[in-house]
């Protein structure tokens, strides 16, 4: 991908940062369940997460130690497919959503082979 | 899963029910539809408010739960209610947790779609200002129910008005059709799984209701609402 064109998508993934909202998800909430579509996009600032499910590529009740800044469901969100797994707090989290509202706008400057970006 | 709002018949029986054809435009470009397994959580009371929520089918219980853990369910929401609205209205915390009861489809909403689609439709603001003040008549009832009624008088009220929402005409009365354990018809009244049983015991036994096999036919309305002290 172009540079500039990187940098614009990286500039504009930090306002959508910015302007995302903080939410607190207690020990055992789910975020979102297999089979659904999500509505936004999770961004894990602090605690661990929990993935289940049948069809999950992550080894089942696999107890996954989730980096900071990492985005939960962002594969199903830019596939626009179902997500493979259950995702719970396993701790209590802290994230910032960023709904599909937001990120529409962001989408439509991403060129089509980088939505694995 | 997709579905069209301009053909949705549940929409029909909501406040999003007179909506523009732009503003249902809006609403098909924005949602997530998702269908939700019984007993799974739609949102968490508590958890700060990022969405509003349509249903399509099924039913959802709305329950607040008590430092003792206990639940009390404050409503049960079907086909074309909203969720999650006036949390999102308030700027607060969701005030319940909605946890589906059956297989149930229901479309999100997030809130920048919503604060961006409601000042566009003022038709659609006036139905839900319509829609809370139902609701705020619908809570005042409970509280006062919950205040000055007994126990017995509850529960004939309970099951007056799961006729009124959930009945069915059959041959021997009027069949409720939502299934609801003991413990969540305790829930929705205050008053626990055991006083529930023995209630809908003596009901049964007064001939007011049938139970077969945990559904309940009501046979005599009138009893009911004698029982409830309810003026017709």
């Amino acid at each position: 991908m172009d540079e500039n064109i990187l940098a614009a998508l990286m500039n504009q993934w930090e306002a959508l940062f910015r302007a995302g909202q903080p939410l607190l998800f207690r020990k055992g909430q789910v975020f979102f369940y297999q089979g659904h579509h999500p509505c936004g996009l999770f961004v894990l600032r602090e605690g661990r997460v929990d993935f289940s499910g049948d069809n999950c590529h992550r080894e089942k009740e696999h107890q996954w130690d989730s980096p900071n800044g990492v985005a939960l469901g962002l594969n199903p969100f830019f596939d626009d497919s179902p997500s493979c797994c259950t995702c719970t707090a396993n701790e209590n989290c802290q994230v910032i959503f960023i709904s599909k509202t937001q990120l529409i706008p962001f989408l439509s400057i991403v060129p089509d082979d980088d939505h694995a970006l | 899963m997709k579905l069209d709002c301009q053909s949705c018949k549940s929409r029909l029986l909501g406040v999003m029910c007179n909506l523009e054809d732009s503003g249902i435009q809006d609403c098909n470009l924005h949602k997530t539809t998702n269908v939700y397994h019984k007993g799974q959580v739609i949102f968490y009371e508590g958890n700060q408010a990022y969405g509003l929520y349509c249903i399509f089918s099924g039913k959802v219980k709305l329950y607040k739960s008590g430092v003792d853990g206990k639940h009390q369910i404050i409503r049960i929401a079907g086909p074309g209610d909203l969720l999650g609205y006036r949390s999102l209205f308030a700027e607060e915390p969701y005030s319940a947790t909605a946890e589906a009861l059956e297989e149930a489809t229901i479309c999100c909403m997030d809130k920048n779609a919503f604060s961006q689609i409601l000042p566009r439709h003022p038709e659609l603001a006036v139905n839900i200002i319509k829609k809370l003040a139902k609701e705020l008549r619908a809570a005042e009832d409970l509280a006062m129910s919950i205040a000055h009624k007994s126990v017995r008088e509850r529960m004939a009220e309970l099951l007056l008005m799961l006729k009124d929402t959930y009945g069915i005409a059959g041959k021997k009365g009027i069949r409720i059709d939502l299934h609801l354990t003991r413990e969540e018809m305790g829930e929705m009244i205050g008053i626990t799984q055991e006083t529930t049983i023995r209630l809908l015991s003596e009901f049964k036994h007064d001939k007011i209701i049938a139970v077969e096999e945990r559904e309940i036919t009501i046979l005599d309305p009138k009893a009911l609402l004698k029982t409830a002290r309810i003026e017709v």
